[in-house]
């Protein structure tokens, strides 16, 4: 094993790394195996916690609600076309082909979500580290079980502004200008592929700049994560992700080695190193 | 982990192996406190217990042959959990004929086992209402492992994954850890634990 490598994994491959493909999951078991120190951060378990646990939180709720499959796949596809991310992700969580009668298959998924909700975070939380600098009040959040309830669970305020004096963005933000400075000289000069999320990062980054009072109003975690957690990561030099259109724009501003999942079994990783 | 359940747990476990050759009526007492939720902890210990060598297609095979029996409880929760119990140990015994067969390429054996484990623990998974979700989440993983696989390719590394997890892990109370445990032993041989959960970020 090398000496004094270590590892930021991003929301989507903390994701990944529990529910992907068997072969997905094992290459990216196989990386992490190579680096001394493996982390993620609180912006991205808040990500985690507010995508892949409450889709499953949902699956949940229709597995008790439906009595069959097919009236699971109808209330899914009612989701369309407003929630078709959600619904894609439903849709192959019950992807399966099996013999099993109705209430059975609906008790297996019951079985799987519930795995995710309590155990989910805890499978993550053994195989690596969370950097805790920014502070995040929702990454901090646990999912919990409501007390005396059946498959009831609480995931804590969903907003950056409901969250009280347990928020430490704004002070995070404020600890990194010269990183926010950089964003922003780099974003203004980007000309074509800029997505939605980096014109939403460059706004921000610019109010910020200019005013930092009421900025969570503005809903970082929610509106700018990839942002944030690319400041998270800055100390890490190696940035893991399935997520190219953002993620090869911060690693070159903050100097990392991007390391790129691609989800077709047939592609193997891609590595651009930005750090030299 | 020890707490009182489990310190009950190992105090049959030493009766049961100093009186290993007839009924062991001075269970009884310890399946009726009060304190022990659905007895689970008194079988659970019983179930452990014995290894007895049984005449299997592979002589070297370990499997349990001990039936249990609760006198005095009587009741149809007991009779329930007795039913369990015998299954879980079916399980094992099959899973240790697999592993064996693995590791001697019989591959015959393995394909014909792997269909009869998948059989029993469908059988098992038509006890679920009556175990911890924690149980049906382990039965769960090892379902899905087994779930349209060649067991005739199976190797020895995941028939022994199988082998433990069923030995170790999938108990009538088991907790966080064991279910955290199952998963990582299965998944480590190469099993796929959330088959259904499969290509989830395809769309991403």
């Amino acid at each position: 094993m090398p000496s004094g490598t270590a590892l930021f994994l991003d929301t989507t491959i903390l994701i990944a790394r529990l529910v992907h493909r068997k072969d997905i999951r094992s290459s990216i078991v196989d990386r992490l195996s190579g680096y001394d120190y493996v982390c993620t951060g609180l912006v991205a378990i808040k990500e985690f916690n507010g995508a892949l646990l409450k889709d499953a939180y949902y699956l949940l709720k229709l597995c008790q609600s439906c009595n069959t499959v097919n009236d699971v796949m109808r209330r899914l596809e009612g989701l369309v076309p407003r929630q078709l991310r959600k619904f894609m992700r439903c849709f192959q969580m019950l992807g399966t082909a099996t013999e099993e009668d109705d209430r059975s298959q609906l008790d297996h998924l019951r079985c799987l979500t519930l795995y995710l909700l309590k155990y989910g975070l805890k499978e993550i939380e053994e195989s690596c580290d969370v950097l805790r600098q920014s502070s995040c009040a929702m990454g901090k959040t646990k999912v919990v079980a409501k007390p005396g309830k059946v498959d009831e669970f609480d995931f804590g305020p969903a907003k950056c502004s409901k969250t009280g004096n347990e928020c430490g963005i704004v002070q995070f933000l404020l600890d990194n200008l010269e990183q926010l400075q950089t964003i922003q000289e780099y974003l203004k000069k980007l000309d074509s592929g800029k997505t939605d999320e980096l014109k939403r990062a460059e706004e921000f980054v610019e109010e910020f700049l200019s005013d930092s009072g009421g900025i969570r109003s503005k809903e970082p975690c929610t509106t700018v994560g990839d942002l944030l957690i690319a400041i998270e990561s800055q100390s890490i030099r190696d940035f893991y992700t399935i997520n190219l259109a953002e993620s090869q724009h911060f690693c070159k501003i903050l100097k990392q080695k991007l390391i790129l999942r691609p989800t077709s079994s047939s592609r193997q990783e891609e590595v651009y190193d930005f750090s030299r | 982990m020890l707490n009182e359940g489990y310190h009950f747990e190992v105090k049959v476990a030493e009766m049961a192996v100093l009186n290993s050759t007839g009924e062991k009526e001075e269970r009884a007492e310890f399946v009726l406190t009060p304190t022990v939720e659905k007895n689970t902890l008194v079988h659970e210990g019983r179930s452990t217990v014995y290894s007895t060598p049984s005449k299997t297609l592979s002589s070297e095979a370990e499997g349990v042959t001990q039936k249990h029996h609760v006198k005095g409880l009587g009741s149809a929760l007991g009779v329930i959990q007795n039913q369990i119990l015998a299954l879980q140990d079916e399980a094992r015994r099959i899973a240790s004929i697999m592993r064996l067969a693995a590791a001697n390429n019989e591959r015959e054996t393995l394909g014909i086992e792997g269909t009869n484990l998948n059989e029993v623990l469908t059988t098992l998974w038509g006890y679920r209402k009556e175990q911890s979700d924690e149980w049906g989440m382990i039965l769960t993983f090892l379902q899905f492992s087994l779930s349209e696989s060649v067991y005739e390719k199976f190797s020895e590394e995941q028939c022994s994954s199988i082998a433990k997890v069923l030995q170790k892990h999938l108990r009538l109370l088991p907790d966080e850890e064991d279910v955290i445990a199952a998963r990582k032993i299965l998944e480590q041989s190469g099993l796929d634990t959330l088959k259904p959960l499969t290509g989830l970020l395809d769309s991403d």
